[in-house]
């Protein structure tokens, strides 16, 4: 057995073990969602930032980096931005009422089903969008480290993604998070300066990325200025209001915890971000014709680090999409089964009955995505850019009406349901028709908020009994 | 949602090359450092290939580790190289390919070794690449053999995984896509010292393997 496939099955079976351990602690549907509500600020962070660094971060940046160059690396600084923005405006407004889902939120702020129903919807699409992402990149990881077909890597890389996580839920999720980031964090690290050293230095590397990108470093020569902007737009909107990182508000036990867990996934971000800039650089220089950029950082961890140390880096690669895909999982398994089985379908359920529901509605969500690869809708496509897809999904639908919602009074059920479904639909019909040059996000947004405050401003005021929770010193 | 590879195509200047269906299906590597320069033979299998296609080529030199006297094929004809920008050179040479698009492409030359009079030596060996990209990635799409002088002690290299291979001196590494480099440290003193990926590897090891036993204790402490 090589190294390489050693180290992995070792990662593989502490995963496996944290989620039988989990399962242990998971006693009803909060501590299967939201992990109780109890978690302290370095488990909440962790979490919060491994979700974030996901094969967008550790396959999708240092993709187009390698291929498009450092202008796109000002866009993730956005990010850091949005989440200051979480920190000190949202949170306080938003965990006054703990939900177990978005959705949920959804309807307890709009006093709406309906609304609760379109957001589990749109939430599902986009899940499934985003999970291609993730699982085109651990088919990439599988070919590199196993040198097993993409597609067989991909379908086993789901396998064990839906096995814990189905079995141990959020608990699972979030501790599995937190060993995730480590190894992110010892990878990357270690990883840097012996990537730099293979090019002898950083004055070197300079030097010879511009001999060989002479691009590399010119803005605005291979990404267009605008879509840089909207880019980073996406980015700062979808980094406020995505499930998957709204949900993690709930599952921390208050708000200083919230804010300190936020701190700590900055710092992590950050840093990471900077770390795989670096590395991308390196790797245009040892890989000049790689068949797509999303194999630079693969590429490093198998030339360029030592056996034991590139295992453990292309560990962290897939602990990175790991950790964000189990945590659509649950977000879009709470949208099919919460928020919309029980919700709409069949509100009598049994406890025992809605656990079950529960987990077959992860299966259910993360099996389509790699049914719809092995088809080939979503393949060819660079990593980011489905990730970028997403996040502008999830933009134009959640961002107005959650921070609206927690802000302005005047919101109703059907300006929320206007501005979530306009916004969708007008991201997609960009994505789909629209100009390249402008990421869909901007008309999404816009129409999205065009439409939440005309139609609620059209429509009768929101019952008091609905808004007064959000509102508490009005 | 877009077509595959739409997003993709908005990276402007990004425009594939009029060979762009011509694919490197294999590429082997070969240098022979005794003597006080390498003498290095890439072989490149390609697919693809419509007859009399220009391929661009590029060398990039690794500071004094520059590529030299660079010649194509078995005729041994000379491929000229200049200097494009900063390290990075480049050239095109015309390949006649077989009926079903399969041609061979050979490029043989020297680079200068340094002298390593501190008891170590590290010796970069720039690998003539084509401007085309593989079909795809795959396991020993590149392999390389490299023959080291007696008395060189090789403690790392790039690829890192670089084994013995049959005969003495004799080393052997390979990689799912062509590189742009492959490099040899080695001392020269017959001083035996652990190398830094060596210790690296240790280091990683002990530290996941704590972080586990930490992570149990407390999970199995919570479960409890």
């Amino acid at each position: 057995m090589s190294v390489q496939v050693a180290v992995f099955l070792g990662y593989f079976l502490v995963v496996f073990a944290i989620g039988w351990l989990s399962l242990r602690r998971t006693h009803d549907e909060a501590d299967y969602w939201i992990a109780g509500g109890k978690l302290g600020w370095f488990a909440g962070g962790a979490t919060l930032a491994a979700t974030h660094t996901s094969a967008g971060t550790f396959v999708g940046t240092i993709g187009v980096i390698y291929t498009a160059g450092w202008s796109f690396g000002w866009v993730l600084l956005s990010i850091p931005l949005a989440y200051w923005f979480v920190a000190a405006v949202l949170a306080p407004r938003f965990t006054r009422v703990r939900q177990l889902t978005l959705p949920a939120f959804m309807e307890a702020r709009y006093y709406s089903k309906g609304v609760r129903g379109i957001a589990a919807v749109i939430v599902l699409i986009a899940t499934v969008v985003y999970i291609q992402a993730q699982i085109v990149a651990g088919g990439l990881v599988a070919n590199i480290v196993f040198g097993v077909p993409t597609e067989t890597g991909m379908v086993a890389f789901t396998v064990i993604l839906l096995a814990y996580t189905v079995i141990g839920g959020m608990v699972a999720v979030v501790y599995t998070d937190a060993f995730q980031l480590v190894i992110m964090v010892l990878g990357a690290l270690l990883a840097l300066p012996l990537a730099v050293r293979q090019v002898d230095g950083f004055g070197s590397l300079l030097h010879m990325v511009e001999s060989a990108q002479p691009t590399v470093f010119q803005w605005g020569s291979t990404l267009p200025t605008s879509l840089l902007f909207t880019m980073a737009m996406a980015f700062f909107l979808g980094s406020i209001a995505t499930p998957e990182k709204l949900i993690r508000l709930y599952a921390m036990k208050d708000l200083p915890t919230i804010r300190r867990g936020i701190l700590l996934a900055v710092v992590a971000i950050t840093g990471l971000n900077l770390v795989v800039f670096l590395i991308a650089l390196s790797a245009i220089v040892l890989f000049p014709d790689l068949p797509t950029g999303d194999l630079a950082m693969p590429m490093v961890a198998t030339a360029v680090l030592p056996p034991a140390l590139g295992a453990l880096m292309l560990a962290a690669i897939t602990s990175a999409m790991m950790s964000t895909v189990d945590s659509l999982l649950i977000v879009a398994g709470s949208a099919l089964s919460v928020d919309l089985y029980q919700n709409l379908i069949h509100p009598e359920v049994t406890l025992s009955r809605r656990m079950w529901v529960d987990r077959l509605g992860i299966v259910a969500v993360g099996t389509v995505p790699v049914v719809l690869l092995l088809s080939g809708v979503g393949q060819g496509e660079l990593v980011q850019f489905i990730v970028l897809l997403f996040t502008a999904l999830m933009a134009s639908s959640f961002v107005v009406p959650v921070v609206g919602g927690v802000f302005w009074r005047r919101a109703t059920r059907e300006g929320a349901a206007a501005g979530m479904v306009g916004g969708v639909a007008t991201a997609l019909a960009w994505e789909a028709l629209g100009p390249e040059a402008i990421d869909p996000v901007l008309p999404g947004f816009l129409v999205s908020l065009a439409l939440w405050w005309g139609v609620s401003l059209l429509t009768p005021p929101p019952p008091e009994a609905a808004v007064a929770p959000y509102f508490p010193d009005a | 949602m877009r077509a595959p590879g739409l997003a993709a195509a908005a990276l402007l200047g990004l425009a594939p090359a009029a060979t762009a269906q011509a694919t490197v299906h294999a590429a082997t590597f070969e240098a022979d450092l005794r003597g006080g320069e390498a003498r290095v033979t890439v072989v490149y299998e390609l697919r693809g290939v419509v007859s009399g296609t220009a391929v661009g080529v590029s060398l990039l030199d690794f500071g004094p580790a520059a590529a030299a006297d660079v010649r194509v094929g078995p005729t041994g004809a000379a491929l000229a190289l200049p200097r494009t920008r900063g390290a990075a050179r480049a050239g095109t040479l015309e390949v006649d390919a077989g009926p079903d698009g399969a041609a061979r492409v050979e490029l043989s030359y020297v680079v200068p070794l340094p002298e390593g009079g501190d008891g170590s030596v590290v010796a970069h060996l720039p690998v003539a690449t084509l401007d085309l990209q593989p079909e795809r990635a795959r396991p020993e799409l590149f392999q390389a053999e490299l023959v080291v002088p007696e008395g060189w002690r090789v403690t790392e290299g790039f690829p890192t995984a670089m084994y013995p291979a049959a005969g003495v001196g004799r080393l052997q590494a390979s990689l799912q896509v062509v590189p742009s480099v492959v490099t040899v440290r080695a001392r020269t003193d017959g001083r035996t010292r652990p190398g830094l990926l060596l210790l690296l590897d240790l280091v990683a090891l002990s530290g996941l393997v704590a972080f586990s036993a930490a992570g149990w204790r407390h999970l199995t402490a919570r479960a409890a």
